[in-house]
């Protein structure tokens, strides 16, 4: 190796070992990074929201995954950014150096300088780029985990990719909020150590990690054109607009991408230029635009003077701090600092938008929204009943659209996942709704499909074939999620959830085998005791004024009950329109279909072609009659103070059936006596009734 | 509502029922903060909010069309859960419909009696 080879390798060595022994350019501090990412996942009310309404995780952020709370992930990855395998050091070396982005420069080359090394790859590239063998939490890395997440079959695989999931948002938010340090916008590599960042990580400082800032949402809808940085929540960084003479102010800051606004308005310690526009990539702010003075005590209790701005963007009072010999000196000698003064003044500034932007990428992350409604038929999943409530779904029918305002969704893939709990001693719920339930919930996830999601509801059925939905639930709660173009980004993932009632029984009966008359309960089943009326057989002439007062039992021929929405009233019980059809129900008998729907009451109709009085053969026809049925739930749902609070609607036992609703046929005389009939004997029996395919 | 006939109304007075009992909510009298519930044994009660009915809990909520019981877990309900491996909860929230909206009547049209 000659003379002049070796001395081509010395700087290159000379910046390894500083990489080495340094940790170069951490940004802010973790902790202040963690304080930053739960800032923003407090601020964000939607993103509560969605989790727990459109996710079924019910306590929403403080929703625990693998022993940490969803704020705690999302607090975690702030810190995990500047790491690697868990050692900050190893992250200082290889992720943190993705750290930066200069906005003035194209955004290929707008990463960290450290000559001689190659420039390292831009933050904004970096959240969207394959990172390789320095870890996987990129966008795209969290998009899979999120739809792993969403889609997973069990608990432990779900609670797993959530928790990545979070994690991996949390890293995104570091790389938003490093750009609120100014030397990361300002290509400054503070090899030694950052004293605005060192402010920060002072936890008598910690007050100052507040507010809330942040851009307006239509720097998300244009396009970047670039091939790496392809989703446009890279205008979180760089929205391209500034240009080094229209320096964000207190204006127009919110159209601009945070390191655009870092790096027009604040000066890091190394990159204080005294002349606007002398610095290519730095053109703003520069000392001779500082047109602001004011005289403040210090902590060392002497007064200090200090610089500021009134224009050429943001009003900042305190830019930079005089020198102590600045008077003394001639003017081409610079001696000015930033000092905790300004660093507090450049933090009321900036610590918002961190707050405020990374809060942003979150929200956008979790754009997407699908709405769920009843199918037309109003029932999502019809189940025949059977012994011991062992039915299933093995299809839902359900009516869903595009939700996300102002974008539309291209082609992609639909899905739908119940998740719910067991009865952990196999005991019917329906029986026994206080019987013990899984602390483990389940997953049914449908066949994918391909679908366009529009604006406007679309009437879909989803093949639960593979694994079916047990009837026999409790806690049940309805997702789809899409994977698919959402707006200008490909393969986006949204969800759209839903907490159905729980699964409930409907029973149409034929309880005409008792009658009441003035009060009194006639067994006229009992066709001994009450024989057909007519001459000498007075049994059913109870008031003996020579007209019969008992008519029954009867005989139903051709019954059909439909349930429906009183907002949207559908077509009444049909021979082609119905949820339970019986040819026949003679009396004592009932018959069951299981439903699921979402509806706190809702109506049910029956029609009955044909009701024949059994003594006389007498005909009634076309009798239709609707109720109001109160749903069913047996869930769980958050107390208070961290408590869990499981909500359940009884069944009753009417004539030795545990029910929840059952239309009884009885006569209009009974129904006063009606409450008075719950134990009569015998048991009805359970027929199978007709319940149409899914 | 009013579908006391055939039962005898008393104030529930805190012992007689078990956990493993029915309970039906029959709805409001006169005053609307006064429910009524029976054990499926024929007595009639007369809860309001604050009312303990043992092994249901104490009532929280009463309203024309149900009622609502609020059971708080002891240390051994929970420990029973938990070693059956159950989903371990603080409280059970118990709304309970009025009976008959339970199971409406479907009246038979005009009976013939020929």
């Amino acid at each position: 190796m000659s003379a002049v080879h070796v001395a081509r390798h010395v700087p290159r060595a000379v910046a390894l070992l500083l990489l080495i022994f340094t940790t170069p350019c951490l940004g802010f501090e973790t902790p202040t990074h963690r304080i930053i990412n739960r800032s923003a996942v407090e601020s964000s009310v939607t993103f509560h929201q969605l989790l727990r309404d459109g996710m079924g995780l019910i306590r929403g952020v403080d929703q625990a995954l693998r022993g940490l709370t969803i704020l705690d992930w999302i607090g975690e990855g702030g810190v995990a950014e500047d790491q690697l395998f868990g050692i900050e050091m190893l992250g200082g070396l290889t992720r943190s150096t993705r750290h930066f982005h200069t906005p003035l420069l194209g955004w290929e080359q707008s990463g960290l300088s450290l000559p001689p090394l190659p420039r390292f790859e831009s933050s904004v590239r970096w959240a969207q780029s394959d990172q390789g063998i320095l870890g996987r939490f990129a966008w795209s890395d969290a998009r899979t985990r999120f739809f792993d997440a969403a889609t997973g079959r069990t608990e432990v695989d779900r609670q797993k990719a959530f928790a990545d999931t979070f994690l991996t948002i949390g890293q995104l938010m570091h790389l938003v909020a490093d750009l609120a340090q100014p030397a990361h916008a300002r290509d400054e590599s503070h090899a030694l150590g950052d004293d605005f960042e060192k402010f920060m990580a002072d936890p008598d400082n910690d007050y100052l990690i507040t507010g809330f800032q942040t851009f307006d949402p239509s720097i998300l809808q244009v396009p970047t054109n670039d091939p790496v940085a392809k989703v446009p929540v890279a205008h979180i960084w760089d929205t391209n607009r500034y240009n080094g003479t229209n320096p964000p102010d207190e204006t127009t800051a919110p159209m601009f991408g945070l390191a655009e606004i870092s790096n027009a308005n604040f000066f890091s310690p190394g990159t204080i230029r005294s002349f606007a526009h002398s610095d290519a990539i730095r053109p703003l702010p520069a000392l001779n635009l500082l047109d602001l003075a004011s005289i403040v005590p210090y902590v060392t209790g002497e007064n200090r003077q200090y610089r500021g701005k009134s224009g050429s963007g943001l009003r900042v009072e305190r830019m930079v701090a005089e020198g102590v010999f600045y008077r003394f000196l001639p003017p081409f000698v610079f001696n000015f600092a930033l000092d905790d003064g300004v660093f507090r003044e450049y933090a009321g500034h900036l610590l918002p938008r961190a707050i405020g932007y990374a809060a942003g990428l979150l929200e956008y992350f979790f754009r997407g929204r699908i709405e769920i409604a009843p199918p037309a038929r109003f029932a999502y999943g019809l189940a025949a009943y059977q012994p011991g409530n062992s039915g299933s779904f093995r299809a839902l029918r359900f009516r869903v659209r595009n939700a996300t305002p102002g974008e539309d969704t291209g082609p992609g893939q639909l899905i739908a996942v119940a998740q719910y709990r067991e009865s952990v001693t196999g005991a019917n719920l329906i029986d026994d709704p206080f019987a013990p339930i899984s602390a483990e919930l389940s997953y049914a996830v449908s066949k994918p499909f391909a679908v366009t999601l529009t604006p406007t509801f679309q009437e879909l059925t989803f093949d639960f074939g593979e694994k079916p939905i047990p009837s026999n639930v409790a806690d049940l709660f309805l997702t789809v999620v899409y994977r698919g173009r959402l707006g200008l980004e490909d393969d986006a993932v949204m969800v759209g959830g839903k907490d159905l009632f729980e699964p409930a029984p409907i029973d149409m009966a034929n309880a005409t085998d008792w009658e009441c008359f003035q009060g009194g309960l006639h067994h006229v089943a009992d066709l001994t005791a009450y024989p057909p009326y007519g001459p000498g057989q007075t049994a059913r002439d109870v008031n003996h004024d020579g007209v019969p007062d008992l008519a029954g039992p009867f005989m139903v021929r051709g019954q059909f009950l439909k349930t429906f929405d009183f907002a949207e009233p559908g077509p009444g019980p049909s021979e082609s329109n119905f949820d339970l059809s019986n040819s026949v129900e003679a009396p004592t008998q009932y018959s069951r279909v299981i439903l699921l729907q979402d509806r706190p009451t809702y109506g049910a109709t029956v029609l009955s072609r044909e009701i024949q009085a059994m003594p006389s053969g007498g005909i009634g026809t076309n009798a239709l009659q609707s109720a109001t049925v109160p749903g069913v739930f047996n869930d769980t749902t958050p107390g208070p103070d961290g408590t869990l609070v499981r909500r359940v609607r009884p069944s009753t036992v009417y004539r030795g059936v545990p029910l929840h609703f059952g239309l009884l046929l009885t006569t209009s005389a009974t129904v006063p006596c009606i409450s008075n009939t719950g134990l009569l004997p015998p048991s009805l029996t359970r027929i199978d009734g007709i319940v149409p395919s899914p | 509502m009013l579908l006391l006939a055939g039962l005898v109304a008393a104030t529930f007075v805190g012992s007689g029922l078990d956990a493993g009992e029915p309970l039906r909510y029959w709805g409001t009298q006169e005053a609307p903060s006064t429910g009524w519930l029976d054990t499926g044994r024929g007595a009639l009660y007369e809860v309001r909010v604050g009312s303990e009915i043992p092994g249901w809990g104490r009532v929280k909520e009463v309203h024309a069309d149900h009622i609502v019981l609020e059971r708080i877990l002891t240390e051994d309900d929970k420990r029973a859960l938990r070693e059956q491996g159950a989903l371990v909860h603080d409280a059970y929230e118990i709304h309970l419909p009025r009976e008959d909206l339970r199971h409406p009547d479907l009246t038979v049209p005009h009976p013939p009696s020929r």
